[in-house]
């Protein structure tokens, strides 16, 4: 197993049934993927393209990449109903997240008004010609939403056995490496040290929503990433952490940010809509609830 | 038989006609030789006038704003690239530095551990 810093956090990369220089090599071509994402799609990048499109005061062309990503982001924009929204960049900044996350350091002793909204169905996206533009007011942030898209492609470019575990956001492919599938330990949200449950998974993707991590002072409250779009501030939801178990990790992604956003019952409901979808819902009370296609193995 | 002097006409030998080509090259020599080397002299002897040299050579490039506007050429940028005033200076580029792949401690197990990132 091999692994790489990207996207501010740790990325693991397992092919088990690859020589180890095999394996490092693959390691190093996802590496290569994710630095080259980020390289384009990060926020806290000046020079990065959506750096430039945030900037923007009018219409821009963009590459076929951040085409493909907005297009992408608007179909589950709208098939979430708006919870799920990038346009919560004015918001996260807002609410003090205007740097790359490190404990400790957004911490601050004033807290900002929320922005006027923003809705990314307001962006201008003209396949046609390649432009967008959007509303002076509405900045774009696709963080999550684009480690899980990447963790994608690099499990697409994976050999048949293979882990690919971008902080929590992950895919495993094939049979594991003791055949019996690979083993997925969901973190205790009240204590990192702890796993609440494990489960056991095939050729399936899973990613994790709590403001547990990532989180800072304002004043004497405390602020986090997950951004409710209805009102521009941190959520405040009945849940401590959604795990979602899906087809694919941005598929994943976007599940447990809405599940967490709707709440203990509504999250539960949302999950169960899907055949192929499963996850493991903690309340905030410490409730337990697993919910669809999941294989628990231990808890 | 006899032969009369007077008429008798000489003729060249072989030795001869060596010695006439080597002095005609010789001539034609001495002619290039001072047409090609009168400027060098003049130059060389202080004897021109000093003329203006440019300061720098022809410019290979030109702004876009300094043209004209309605002799400016259409610029058909690739996609993600814009045209900017030559007044903004483009946002610092971080050197290249791909992530670093290192082997992960035996003690780590090959298993996913969710966590919100």
């Amino acid at each position: 197993m091999w692994t790489f810093h990207a996207m501010n956090t740790e990325v693991a990369v397992a092919a088990p049934r690859l020589t180890e220089a095999a394996e490092q090599a693959f390691a190093r071509e996802v590496a290569t993927m994710f630095d080259v994402t980020e390289r384009r799609f990060s926020r806290f990048r000046p020079d990065s393209e959506l750096s430039a499109l945030n900037r923007a005061s009018g219409a821009v062309a963009v590459s076929a990449e951040m085409l493909e990503v907005l297009r992408a982001a608007r179909e589950h924009v709208n098939a979430s109903g708006g919870l799920f929204d990038p346009a919560i960049g004015a918001a996260l900044i807002a609410a003090g997240y205007d740097r790359s996350f490190v404990p400790g350091a957004l911490d601050r002793d004033d807290a900002s008004a929320p922005p006027p909204p923003a809705r990314f169905t307001e962006l201008v996206i003209d396949a046609a010609t390649a432009c967008v533009q959007r509303p002076l007011a509405l900045l774009i942030d696709l963080g999550g939403f684009l480690k899980g898209r990447t963790v994608d492609r690099a499990a697409a470019a994976a050999p048949r056995d293979a882990m690919i575990d971008a902080g929590g956001d992950a895919v495993v492919r094939g049979d594991g490496p003791e055949g019996d599938g690979w083993l997925v330990d969901v973190e205790d949200p009240a204590d990192p040290d702890h796993v609440l449950v494990t489960l056991r998974l095939r050729d399936r993707a899973v990613a994790t929503s709590a403001p547990n991590r990532r989180r800072w002072r304002t004043g004497s409250r405390f602020a986090h990433h997950l951004i409710d779009p209805r009102t521009g501030t941190p959520a405040s939801s009945t849940l401590a952490q959604v795990t979602v178990v899906a087809r694919s990790a941005e598929r994943a992604e976007v599940l447990a940010k809405v599940a967490f956003l709707r709440g203990a019952r509504d999250g539960a409901r949302l999950l169960a809509e899907d055949l192929d979808v499963g996850g493991v819902l903690v309340a905030r009370d410490g409730t337990l609830q697993v919910v669809g296609a999941v294989e628990v193995v231990d808890a | 038989m006899t032969t009369d002097p007077a008429t008798h006409r000489h003729r060249l030998t072989v030795f001869e006609w060596r010695l006439y080509l080597v002095a005609a090259l010789a001539t034609i020599y001495a002619l290039v030789w001072r047409a090609i080397d009168r400027p060098a002299t003049a130059v060389a002897d202080g004897a021109r006038e000093p003329t203006e040299v440019p300061a720098s050579p022809a410019r290979a490039t030109v702004w876009l704003d300094e043209i004209p506007l309605a002799q400016r050429p259409t610029i058909a940028t690739p996609a993600g690239w814009t045209v900017i005033d030559r007044g903004a200076s483009p946002a610092p580029v971080a050197p290249i530095t791909r992530p670093r792949v290192g082997r992960a401690p035996e003690s780590r197990p090959r298993r996913v551990r969710t966590r919100s990132s």
